[in-house]
C-alpha cells in the first residue's frame, strides 16, 4: 500500500515536474521584469517560448515587455526596433491564446508609435488604435485592460483636442469592477492595468 | 519499506544528477557585429530547452546545458538579423557569432540627392498633413510645395517650377502613372491650381532633379503623388465655404472601400465681396466629381481613381496688344482615370500594372477669336520589382505613352483646319539599389526611350550615398534627361527633336529626432532647347533646336519640430543662377520666370487651450528680369522683390467639426510679377505695357468642415 502510494506520488511529482519547470521559469522571468531587468526577462521569455511552442503567455509577456520598454526609449531608432520586434511577435503568435489580450497589446504598440510624433501620426493612427481596442472588447467584453486602455487613450487625446471625458471615466470605473471579477484559471494570465486605471480615476479633474 | 522508499528516491534522482554532473556542458562564446564589436543583450539559447544566456556588455555569453548531440542554437539581438545554427554538443571551443544589422527594422535612411519625400516614411522631410496645413496653400498641393527648396511658383501662373526650369519641365504622376492635365484652367496671367485634392494622397515624392529611371520625359523634375493603398472606413464628409460646397461619402465592405465626392466651386461671392483688379464676366466656376475604389488583400492591391470636372472662367481686361479691354472666356471638360494594380508574388517579387487615361476639351475665346482644342492622354506601365535581400533590390519595366492634341481657330465664319500632333512613346527602364559597403549605397538605372520622331536615346541615372554617421549622409546624383518640346510649339511643328538636360547634385543631410538640415548644390546643363524668332510661336516660324543653358545653385532646408513644444517650422532658401537661350530670347539670359533668390518660412503652432492650430507662411522672392523694348539693351530690367505673408487658423469645435480661416497676403502688398509689352509701337512710338498683378489684393477663405463617421476620430483636417 505504502509502495503504491510512493509510486503514485513519484509519478505525480514527475508529471508536475514538467509543469513546474515551465511555471518556475515563468515566475523567474516575471520576477526579473519586476526587478527592472527587462532585457534578461525578455530573453528568458523568448527561451521559454521556443521550448513551449503551444503556450502563448511567454510570447505575450515578451511582447508586453518590449512594447512597455518602447514607451521609455529616448532614442528613435531603438524605439522603432522595440515596436517592430513586439509587432513581429504579435503577428506570429496571436493565433494562440486570448485574441482580446493580443489586441490590447497591438493597441499599445500603435500608441507607442503615435507618441513618437503625435502631431503628424495622430490623424493616421488614432482611429486605428480606437478600432483595435474596440475589436479587443468585441472579442472579450469583460476584458478590463481593453476597456481601461480605450478609456485612457481617449482621455489623453481629449486633453489635446478638447471635449468631455465623463463617459471615459465611467468606463474606467466599470473596468475596476471587471478587474475585481477577473479570475482566470490559467496561471500567469495577464492581470496588469488595475493600478493605472486607479491612478487615472484619482487624477480625474 | 523505508529502504525501498529511499532507494526509489535515489534511483529517481540519480539519472538526473549524474547527467548534470557528467554531461552538462558549458556553451560559451561571443556575439559581435560585422565590425567585430561585441553586441550586448543578445539572447543565445538552445531551441526547445530553457538553456541560454544574454550577452554581457562586451558580447560574451556562457551557460551550461544538459543537452547532448545536435542542438539548434538560436541567437537573437535587437536591431540584428536572428541567426540559428545546428551544433554538436559537447563543443570543443568557444563560439563566435557575427550578426548582420537588420535593415528592414530601421527604415533605411538612404537620402538621395534631389529627392524630397513627403509622407509617413521614416526619412520623409514633410508629412502629407504638413503640406495641406501650410498657410496660404488653400488646399492646393502646388502652392504648398513652393515652400520647399528648389521649387518656385510664379504668381501669375500658379504652376510648379523647379530649379530654373519652366513649368513644363515638371511632370506630375499619380502612383507612377503620368497625369496629362494636372492643373485647372485659367486665362492669361491668372494662376491655376492643382487639380487634385491633397486628401487623396498619402505620400508624395518630389524630385528636384536627377530622378529615378522609372520616370522620363521631364527636363527638370517629377512630382509623384501616391494614394493610400488601405481601404478607408465608412464616413460622410460635408463642407461649406466661401468658395462652394463639397460632399463625400465612403462605404466599406470588408477589404474594399468606395468613396464618392462631389464638389462645386464658385469664386463669384469672393469677387463680389473684395475689390478686384480685373472685370470678371464669369468668375471661376467648377463642378466636379470623383470616385475612388480601394481594395487590398494579402496578395493584391487595387486602386482606381476616376474623375470628371467642368470649369469655366471669363473676364475683361486691358491687353497691350489690342490697346483696349478684351474679353477672354475659357471653358473645359476633363475626364481622368488612373488605375493601378499590384500583385505580390512568391520570392519577394512584385508586379505593378498601371493605366492612366485623360481626355480634355477646352475652348478659349479671345475677343472674336475662338480656339477649341482636345487633348487625349494614355499611359500604360508594367513594372516588376524584386527584393533579393536587405541590401539588394531591383526593378524593371515598360512604359507606353500616347498623346494626341488637336486644335482649331475660328474667326467669325472662318475656321482653320485642325492642326496638332500625335505622340507615341515606348520606353524600357531598369534600376538596381545596392548596399555596396555597410555605409555606401548605390542606385543605378537606365532608361531607353523610342519616340514618334523615330529618335531613340539611352538615359543613365545614378545616385551614390555615403552615411557619415547615424545622422549625417552625403550623396551625389547624376542623370541624363530628355523631354519633348512643349505643346504650344509641337502643335505647329510636331517633328522637332527632344530637348536635353544633365543633372549633377551634391547633397549633405543631417537628421535627428524632429530636426532636419539639407544642403544641396546642383548643376544642370541644357542642350537642344527650342528657339524661334521674337514673338509667340506660330505656323510660319522656323524653329531651331540649338538653344542651350545652364542653371547652378544652392538649396537649404531646415526643419525643427522639437525645440518648442507644439511648434513646427521649416525654412527653405534657394539660390538659382540660371542662364538659358531658349524660345524667343536673343541670347542666353536669366529667364523671366526665374527669381534668383527665393525663400520661405512656414510655421504652425498648436494652441491646446483654444483647440486651434494657427499657421503662417512667409515667402520672399527677389525681382524677376524682363525686357523693356523702350530702352536700350536686352532683358535689362528687374521687377521689385516680392514678400507675401499668409496666415491660417483652424478651430476644432469638436473632433469632427472644424472651422478654417485662411488669409493670403495679409500685409496687402501689391506685387508686380512682370510686365507684358505690346508687340508693336503705339502712335507715340512707344511700346505699351501692362503690369501682371494678382486679381485681388488678398484671398480670404472661410469654411466649415464636418465629418460623420462611426469612428469619432476621423475629421477633415487633412483637407484644409
Amino acid at each position: 500500500m505504502k509502495a503504491l502510494l510512493i509510486i503514485i506520488l513519484t509519478f505525480y511529482s514527475y508529471g508536475s515536474f514538467a509543469q513546474t519547470a515551465y511555471e518556475k521559469a515563468m515566475s523567474e522571468a516575471l520576477q526579473l521584469w519586476e526587478a527592472g531587468n527587462s532585457t534578461e526577462a525578455a530573453a528568458k521569455l523568448e527561451r521559454i517560448a521556443a521550448a513551449e511552442k503551444t503556450q502563448w503567455l511567454p510570447s505575450y509577456y515578451q511582447a508586453l515587455i518590449l512594447i512597455t520598454e518602447s514607451f521609455r526609449a529616448t532614442d528613435a531608432t531603438q524605439r522603432a526596433q522595440l515596436i517592430q520586434r513586439g509587432n513581429t511577435i504579435i503577428s506570429q503568435k496571436s493565433a494562440l491564446g486570448s485574441s482580446s489580450e493580443w489586441l490590447v497589446l497591438k493597441a499599445l504598440s500603435l500608441t507607442s508609435e503615435l507618441t513618437a510624433d503625435p502631431m503628424n501620426l495622430g490623424q493616421k493612427l488614432s482611429p486605428k488604435i480606437i478600432e483595435t481596442y474596440q475589436q479587443a472588447l468585441k472579442a472579450d467584453p469583460e476584458n478590463p485592460r481593453a476597456l481601461s486602455g480605450l478609456a485612457e487613450f481617449q482621455i489623453q487625446t481629449k486633453k489635446f483636442t478638447g471635449g468631455n471625458s465623463d463617459k471615459e471615466y465611467k468606463d474606467l470605473q466599470k473596468a475596476l469592477s471587471l478587474y475585481e471579477k477577473d479570475q482566470h484559471k490559467e496561471p500567469f494570465y495577464p492581470t496588469w492595468g488595475r493600478d493605472r486605471a486607479e491612478a487615472m480615476i484619482q487624477k480625474q479633474p | 519499506m523505508r529502504y525501498i522508499l529511499i532507494f526509489i528516491c535515489l534511483f529517481q534522482a540519480l539519472p538526473a544528477t549524474s547527467q548534470e554532473s557528467n554531461q552538462s556542458q558549458i556553451v560559451k562564446g561571443i556575439v559581435q557585429n560585422t565590425k567585430k564589436a561585441g553586441i550586448a543583450g543578445a539572447n543565445v539559447f538552445i531551441d526547445g530547452s530553457y538553456d541560454g544566456a544574454t550577452t554581457d556588455r562586451n558580447g560574451h555569453f556562457s551557460f551550461s546545458s544538459a543537452q547532448t548531440d545536435s542542438v539548434l542554437l538560436q541567437v537573437t539581438a535587437m536591431g540584428f538579423e536572428a541567426k540559428s545554427i545546428w551544433l554538436q554538443i559537447p563543443l570543443s571551443e568557444s563560439l563566435v557569432f557575427t550578426l548582420i544589422e537588420d535593415q528592414h527594422i530601421i527604415p533605411e535612411v538612404v537620402v538621395k540627392a534631389g529627392e524630397f519625400r513627403i509622407g509617413n516614411q521614416a526619412n520623409a522631410a514633410l508629412s502629407a498633413l504638413d503640406i495641406v496645413s501650410t498657410a496660404g496653400s488653400m488646399g492646393n498641393i502646388i502652392a504648398a510645395l513652393q515652400t520647399l527648396p528648389g521649387a518656385q511658383v510664379a504668381g501669375e501662373n500658379g504652376r510648379l517650377m523647379v530649379r530654373g526650369g519652366d513649368p513644363h519641365e515638371t511632370q506630375t504622376y499619380i502612383n507612377g502613372i503620368r497625369v496629362g492635365q494636372p492643373y485647372t484652367i485659367s486665362g492669361n496671367n491668372l494662376p491655376v491650381r492643382g487639380r487634385f485634392s491633397p486628401m487623396l494622397f498619402q505620400g508624395t515624392n518630389f524630385s528636384t532633379g536627377a530622378y529615378s529611371a522609372e520616370f522620363g520625359n521631364a527636363l527638370s523634375s517629377i512630382l509623384n503623388l501616391n494614394t493610400s493603398p488601405e481601404p478607408e472606413d465608412a464616413k460622410t464628409d460635408l463642407s461649406i465655404s466661401a468658395l462652394g460646397l463639397a460632399a463625400g461619402h465612403t462605404s466599406r465592405m470588408g477589404k474594399t472601400s468606395v468613396s464618392v465626392n462631389t464638389n462645386y466651386i464658385s469664386l463669384k461671392p469672393f469677387t463680389k465681396l473684395f475689390k478686384q483688379n480685373i472685370d470678371w464676366t464669369q468668375p471661376y466656376e467648377q463642378w466636379s466629381g470623383e470616385a475612388v475604389i480601394r481594395r487590398r488583400s494579402e496578395k493584391h492591391a487595387l486602386n482606381v481613381y476616376a474623375s470628371f470636372a467642368g470649369e469655366r472662367v471669363g473676364f475683361r481686361d486691358y491687353q497691350a496688344d489690342f490697346a483696349r479691354d478684351v474679353e477672354t472666356h475659357v471653358r473645359s471638360h476633363n475626364l481622368y482615370t488612373n488605375a493601378s494594380y499590384t500583385r505580390y508574388l512568391a520570392n519577394n517579387w512584385k508586379w505593378d500594372l498601371g493605366i492612366g487615361a485623360g481626355y480634355m476639351q477646352r475652348t478659349a475665346t479671345l475677343d472674336t477669336l475662338q480656339i477649341p482644342n482636345k487633348t487625349k492622354d494614355l499611359h500604360i506601365k508594367n513594372k516588376w520589382s524584386k527584393s533579393v535581400n536587405n541590401s539588394f533590390r531591383y526593378f524593371f519595366g515598360l512604359d507606353y505613352f500616347y498623346q494626341n492634341y488637336q486644335e482649331k481657330v475660328s474667326f467669325g465664319s472662318i475656321t482653320t483646319p485642325a492642326y496638332g500632333f500625335t505622340n507615341q512613346i515606348a520606353a524600357g527602364f531598369g534600376e538596381l539599389s545596392y548596399r555596396i559597403f555597410p555605409k555606401w549605397h548605390l542606385d543605378a538605372g537606365m532608361r531607353y526611350t523610342l519616340n514618334t520622331q523615330a529618335v531613340s536615346f539611352l538615359e543613365p541615372r545614378a545616385a551614390l550615398s555615403f552615411q557619415l554617421d547615424k545622422q549625417q549622409t552625403a550623396s551625389l546624383s547624376y542623370g541624363i534627361f530628355h523631354q519633348q518640346p512643349t505643346e504650344d510649339i509641337q502643335k505647329f511643328q510636331p517633328d522637332l527633336p527632344w530637348q536635353m538636360a544633365n543633372h549633377l547634385i551634391l547633397q549633405y543631410s543631417y537628421a535627428t529626432a524632429g530636426k532636419q538640415l539639407r544642403l544641396e548644390l546642383f548643376r544642370k546643363s541644357y542642350a537642344q532647347l527650342v528657339r524661334f524668332e521674337r514673338g509667340d510661336p506660330n505656323f510660319a516660324r522656323p524653329y531651331h533646336t540649338d538653344g542651350d543653358g545652364s542653371v547652378n545653385g544652392l538649396d537649404v532646408f531646415w526643419r525643427d519640430n522639437r525645440s518648442v513644444r507644439n511648434l513646427q517650422y521649416w525654412i527653405s532658401y534657394s539660390w538659382t543662377h540660371a542662364r538659358k537661350w531658349e524660345r524667343d530670347y536673343a541670347f542666353a539670359v536669366q529667364p523671366p520666370y526665374v527669381a534668383e533668390h527665393y525663400g520661405s518660412l512656414v510655421a504652425k503652432y498648436w494652441i491646446s487651450s483654444l483647440r486651434s492650430q494657427v499657421g503662417i507662411t512667409n515667402t520672399i522672392s527677389s525681382g524677376r528680369p524682363y525686357h523693356d523694348p523702350n530702352q536700350a539693351g536686352y532683358v535689362q530690367e528687374f521687377t521689385k522683390p516680392i514678400n507675401t505673408l499668409s496666415m491660417n487658423w483652424s478651430y476644432l469645435i469638436t473632433q469632427q467639426k472644424i472651422i478654417h480661416i485662411s488669409v493670403s497676403n495679409v500685409l496687402g502688398n501689391e506685387p508686380v510679377y512682370s510686365y507684358q509689352y505690346a508687340q508693336n509701337r503705339n502712335a507715340a512710338g512707344v511700346f505699351d505695357r501692362q503690369a501682371m498683378t494678382p486679381t485681388a489684393k488678398r484671398f480670404v477663405f472661410v469654411g466649415f468642415f464636418w465629418t460623420i463617421s462611426r469612428n469619432k476620430k476621423d475629421n477633415q483636417l487633412d483637407n484644409l
